[in-house]
């Protein structure tokens, strides 16, 4: 017995041993990879890894991509153009049955699977993967939110799509992946696909999801509409929150007519969605209700900062203005306030990479672009992070809860919110509180962390991602879509990964 | 028996959090031999101007989350413009960093090229400083100062009170 025990603490010693040693040398292993990456194989990697389950049927789905995409590399082509999977929010639709026929019964079950595709930048699900699977058959197809017209808008009953159907598909995806639940309809012939009440083409509706899940692993998916609230519980919340609301009841529907100050959607989705009705191209039928605004939800204050007047527009401007050979900037405060909103405009010294911005008062934010230049980098540099703390040391920033600090290049653009101001204060003092840490720091960020300009944009996100996660920097990033149209909340997951970070 | 698996335990968690997020695991030494090569006195002249360094590698330690030992280039400068002392750190030379003054700090990009950091005191700036040698006798670099990348604070001054382009010799 005594002997056993001996052996036991003997073998236990030197399995500690053995994993110190591993340790070191995985580190050092990690630390010293350089061997480029075949983009197409790391897409095709993150298509069938990331967000994965163990679910059966989506395993079987994902071993017919695999052989499909020994043949055709069709994985990194879907995760290029239209974003990785969420296997583990797909929604299930099943239909067993059989057809009686001439020549006896045929089985007709089949079973769809709608699996959400997102971009890291994506604030709402933007594209879908559909996969039939029936007795003999596999077929898979790729539909885009702003296709939804192209399927018509007739009530039906039957499997096939409608332009209803397909907006209930993608709200049921952003409510598994973001969290929504409610959405403001943009084309009210989205509408006419249900028979449960008459659509009044000049009236706002909202649509309101049920909060139990419907994903893979929940319930299978009816493809019968939401129908717009009839609680009018939004009305109530957008009050409290401080809101003029106008609305009217018609039967058990709630319809809004307006609400906030001056954002009247007056005739409301019957004329604002009709560029994307006819068509079936370039916009959306619908898009997230959020009217409530949360300050203390960093997603929800850069969201609502796109939807003011100012705001969106000081991104675009400085990305028009990439092509002059000095940085530009904005200092700005009061951006709620549409009217009231006060920015003053600062530019750099030409051929410096750099910009001198010196807020006379505490302010609510801040963007400056990086021009092009075979030296800039895509994200922010060190001194910029050194200027934001300086700032926030000196009580420059009025409220980091709707402070942002932002960058813009030709091809990327960040904002990013001291979320958490006691970790910020704590890296602050570690790494910019005096000469010789900001050395430190520097060489950290340049070297440690690899941000620089010879990487590529998305080594270069994660590395900046990585450093500010680990040195505990109390920073919140958001990406840009590509057209600047949205920001959204990004990091780096246990998987090594750069993924969407949703606030809620 | 108890320590033991709370000693595993612990050890697997910071191996873990460090594959993530650290360049370096906590509590280990990172040498850089590379560096010996720029170590020395430097002496670039120009008729009655000189420009010289003094360059030492120090294994620093940095600070926490991070916890680790890094050797890095650390050194001071002395620059005399017809025969006028413009700006010295020199009376600080070969102090640990921490507390040392020092006014160049820098890494290696490649085996013979080096960047970094350059105090310029007279303007009360830090600038970026690349140090490349010339071949591989190691006798001699090129130094090249630039205006660092990115956003300044007020009443900053920019250009330089050094040479932004000569070649030093080693001493």
């Amino acid at each position: 017995m005594n002997f056993k025990l001996k052996l036991l603490n003997r073998m236990l010693y030197l399995s500690l041993i053995v994993l110190i040693v591993f340790a070191k040398v995985s580190c050092r292993k990690i630390d010293s990879v350089t061997e480029p990456i075949d983009e197409n194989k790391a897409l095709a990697s993150q298509f069938f890894h990331a967000h994965k389950t163990e679910n059966p049927l989506i395993q079987k789905i994902i071993g017919y991509f695999e052989s499909l995409n020994k043949k055709t590399g069709i994985a990194g082509k879907i995760a290029a153009n239209y974003g990785t999977p969420y296997w583990d929010k797909s929604l299930l639709h099943q239909n067993n049955s059989f057809l009686t026929t001439a020549k006896g019964t045929v089985d007709n079950s089949y079973v769809v699977v709608y699996i959400p595709l997102l971009q890291s930048y994506d604030t709402t699900v933007k594209s879908q993967l559909t996969v039939k699977m029936t007795s003999n058959d596999t077929i898979y197809e790729i539909i885009s939110e702003v296709e939804y017209a192209n399927f018509g808008f007739l009530p039906n009953d039957t499997s096939v799509l409608n332009g209803l159907k397909v907006f209930t598909l993608f709200a049921k995806h952003n409510q598994n992946v973001f969290g929504y639940r409610r959405f403001k309809i943009l084309d009210n012939r989205i509408l006419q696909g249900q028979t449960v009440f008459t659509v009044n083409s000049n009236k706002q509706y909202i649509m309101e999801l049920d909060s139990l899940p419907t994903n893979i692993s929940g319930r299978t998916l009816s493809l019968a509409a939401p129908l717009p609230s009839s609680s009018c519980m939004q009305v109530y919340e957008l009050q409290n929150a401080g809101y003029t609301v106008v609305y009217t009841m018609v039967g058990d529907v709630c319809v809004i007519s307006s609400y906030g100050l001056g954002d009247d959607f007056g005739d409301g989705g019957g004329s604002t969605g009709g560029g994307g009705g006819s068509s079936g191209g370039g916009s959306t039928g619908w898009e997230p209700f959020t009217p409530t605004f949360d300050i203390n939800n960093p997603c929800n204050v850069v969201d609502s900062l796109m939807k003011t007047q100012n705001f969106p527009i000081y991104y675009q401007y400085l990305r028009a203005a990439v092509t002059h050979n000095y940085e530009s900037g904005y200092l700005f405060k009061n951006p709620f306030d549409n009217i009231n909103t006060i920015h003053d405009s600062v530019a750099g010294p030409p051929g410096t990479l750099s910009i001198s911005m010196s807020p006379a008062v505490p302010i609510d934010g801040a963007l400056h672009n990086h021009y092009n230049d075979s030296l800039r980098l895509p994200v922010f540099s060190f001194d910029d992070f050194y200027q934001l703390y300086n700032w926030y040391e000196n009580e420059k920033i009025d409220d980091t809860r709707i402070f942002t600090f932002g960058m813009v290049s030709d091809s990327t653009a960040y904002i990013i919110m001291i979320t958490d101001s006691i970790a910020f204060e704590t890296f602050g003092f570690n790494f910019l509180n005096d000469a010789e840490k900001c050395k430190l720091f520097k060489k950290v960020f340049y070297d440690g962390y690899g941000i620089n300009e010879k990487k590529s944009i998305a080594e270069n996100e994660k590395a900046f991602l990585k450093a500010l996660q680990g040195l505990g920097a109390g920073i919140s990033v958001f990406k840009a879509a590509p057209d600047l149209s949205s920001f959204g909340r990004i990091h780096v997951n246990q998987y090594d990964q750069v993924r969407p970070y949703p606030c809620n | 028996m108890k320590s033991i698996i709370i000693i595993i335990i612990i050890v697997l968690f910071i191996t873990l959090k460090s594959f993530g997020q650290a360049p370096h695991p906590p509590c280990s030494f990172n040498s850089h031999p590379e560096l010996d090569k720029f170590v020395g006195t430097w002496l670039w002249v120009l008729g009655t101007d000189t420009l010289e360094l003094k360059l030492y590698k120090q294994a620093i330690h940095f600070p926490s989350p991070l916890d680790y030992e890094e050797e890095c280039l650390v050194g001071w400068h002395r620059y005399v413009k017809n025969s006028n002392a413009v700006e010295s750190s020199f009376q600080y030379a070969g102090q640990a960093f921490f507390g040392g003054n020092s006014t160049v700090f820098g890494w290696n990009q490649s085996p013979i090229k080096l960047y970094g950091n350059l105090n310029d005191l007279t303007k009360d700036k830090h600038c970026d400083l690349y140090l490349t040698m010339t071949d591989n006798t190691y006798v001699q670099m090129i130094w090249k100062l630039m205006e660092s990348r990115g956003m300044k604070l007020p009443n900053f001054q920019y250009g330089f009170t050094l040479p932004t382009n000569l070649v030093l010799t080693k001493q």
